[in-house]
């Protein structure tokens, strides 16, 4: 079992109870998969128990599933996107901007210098709907095509056009030059 | 990764015509986005997580799940047939005790659809179930956001396995109804943030549903038949053009305008339904010098969908079908056997306009290639012209 082996082996034999292809998918998908999830997720102390969630849902779910001609990606995105709207909705409401509290505790590994950077475009990015944070954080930090992101997200291209049109006309506001929007979104009055 | 990175101001192109220095800046930005890793202890603990001997037996379970399941549904058909609980749980509500049994039945009403088209008749049904269980909770003052979330995935479904256009008229029925019953749940709770996230959804859908799966094709066909469409409203960007504005404007131009956007082309006394759909029918009910027969004929030669392949060509309709009407674009070049470079539209995050100047014919946005009825379209694309299918 290399690194080389394809999905589909590795697939198979995850099914049938291979530890070491459960091990390899994981290593496989693990930087995607925390991109997507460090994104997504403003509070760095729940992101480690959301990606070991999805990876297990990914092992339970994996005697369902079939190869449908989609790349296995696509269908991990499902489950990570599955997972985080249900993280959100198990949350309490709170109507407010999420924090960007600097944990002690985080799990990511961020270097310093880009640490505001990151905290600052992931509190815009929260500002969006759930479906367009993933159509942005596929097409412009994962840089999938219209057609990848329209099959993770089982919708047209031309809804995703429109979708993203949409949502960088809004990522733009918020990340604007205007330096009253990013003292905002900093949470700094 | 920096050898994509460098293709990637290409990706803007669909975006052309707009003033791109917000988004090339945001793009940048997201660009050269920190990546979030896992630091090493984090890794392995989760690694430790999967690896552990229960998730193992968790696998186990899930094989005896299915095995129950396959027995439970065999006991579910005998008693849907025989009527008892499962009928009796037709009328259940989300939260009621038979509801989870109303739902069971579904599912394996579903898993023994015959056809696909059996299996949309069926999903149909079903999200019109679960707007009608909305609306009751609705009445008792009760907001379920998860049964109309449920309505969705359906219909997103649905979206995914038909592209004729009796189920997008059901569907664009059925979002309505989407729309209205939300919209009542939002004077219940007016401030409720997932509330106006589906909102928006079900009014980008709503939008898609209603918009005519065009191409540029179909742009040079209305354009060499003005007779057909003084009635058609063009809407591009959401700016309105008439006639006269249309027909001045230089088709290039336009096309670098519409690639870049939604084009939207409607029949003005049948709004909702797909332009070129709404034209024949119009027209094969009026005196018309063109009938519905012709223009079919003439919109099966006058645009060949680049995605289409020779199977389809060959089993495209009326080839004997005069190509007078056709606009000046039509079939001009190669047959795709030949053409291997316009019969490969670009990838697109790959420039489409230098593949057009090549192919020296406008083809299809490559955006919009795979549209929302996707390769199915292609078949309707050969047998009904780029309208609706």
């Amino acid at each position: 079992m290399t690194s080389e082996t394809p999905d589909h082996i590795l697939i198979e034999d995850a099914k049938t109870g291979s530890r070491e292809a459960v091990a390899a998918l994981y290593h496989r998908y693990l930087a995607k998969i925390t991109r997507y999830v460090g994104y997504r997720v403003s509070d760095d102390a729940a992101i480690e128990d959301i990606i070991a969630q999805i990876f297990l849902a990914m092992i339970e779910q994996l005697p369902r599933y079939r190869f449908t001609g989609a790349p296995f990606e696509a269908w991990l995105y499902q489950i990570a996107k599955g997972h985080v709207a249900d993280y959100y909705r198990r949350k309490k409401p709170v109507e407010e901007l999420p924090d960007t509290l600097h944990s002690s505790e985080t799990p990511l590994d961020i270097r310093v210098q880009d640490r505001e950077s990151f905290d600052e475009l992931r509190s815009a990015l929260a500002q969006l709907t759930d479906e367009q944070q993933t159509i942005i954080i596929l097409r412009f930090v994962e840089l999938k095509s219209h057609e990848e992101v329209a099959e993770i997200l089982g919708k047209s291209t031309g809804a995703i056009m429109t979708a993203q049109h949409r949502a960088l006309k809004q990522l733009a506001a918020l990340l604007g030059t205007e330096k009253d929007s990013r003292h905002y979104l900093r949470g700094e009055k | 990764m920096d050898d994509r990175l460098h293709h990637y101001p290409d990706n803007l192109d669909e975006a052309a015509g707009e003033d791109l220095s917000p988004f090339v800046d945001v793009v940048n930005r997201l660009q050269h986005a920190p990546r979030p890793m896992l630091n090493t202890a984090a890794k392995a603990r989760i690694e430790a997580r999967l690896l552990s001997p229960n998730v193992v037996s968790f696998q186990r379970r899930t094989t005896h799940r299915v095995l129950f399941k396959a027995i439970a549904a065999v006991l579910i058909v005998v008693m849907f047939i025989g009527g008892g609980t499962a009928w009796a749980s037709e009328d259940a509500l989300p939260g009621e005790p038979l509801y989870p049994v109303k739902r069971f039945v579904e599912g394996t009403r579903l898993s023994f659809a015959a056809s696909e088209s059996a299996e949309v008749d069926l999903r149909l049904e079903f999200s019109q179930r679960r707007l009608d269980e909305f609306e009751q909770l609705l009445d008792e003052g009760v907001v379920d956001l998860a049964v109309i979330q449920d309505a969705s995935d359906e219909i997103d479904h649905i979206q995914r396995l038909s592209a004729s256009d009796a189920t997008r008229l059901d569907l664009i029925a059925l979002t309505e109804e989407q729309q209205t019953l939300l919209t009542k749940a939002q004077q219940i709770r007016p401030q409720n943030h997932s509330i106006q996230t589906l909102m928006t959804d079900i009014d980008d859908r709503l939008t898609h549903l209603r918009l005519p799966d065009l191409t540029v094709c179909d742009f040079e066909y209305w354009k060499a038949q003005p007779a057909l469409w003084s009635d058609v409203v063009v809407t591009i960007n959401d700016q309105t053009f008439n006639q006269a504005t249309i027909l001045a404007m230089d088709t290039n131009a336009l096309f670098e305008q519409y690639i870049s956007v939604q084009l939207n082309i409607r029949v003005n006394d049948a709004p909702e339904i797909n332009a070129l759909a709404s034209a024949k029918e119009m027209l094969s009910g009026t005196s018309n010098e063109f009938t519905a027969e012709e223009i079919t004929a003439s919109l099966g030669l006058q645009c060949r969908d680049s995605s289409a392949n020779e199977d389809v060509e060959d089993s495209a309709g009326n080839p004997d079908s005069s190509a007078d009407e056709n606009p000046p674009t039509d079939n001009a070049g190669p047959p795709p056997s030949e053409a291997i470079d316009c019969s490969n539209p670009p990838p697109p995050h790959a420039p489409a306009v230098g593949w057009r100047e090549r192919c020296g014919e406008p083809g299809p946005e490559p955006g919009r290639r795979g549209n929302r009825q996707g390769n199915q379209n292609n078949n309707g694309n050969n047998r009904q012209g780029n309208g609706p299918d």
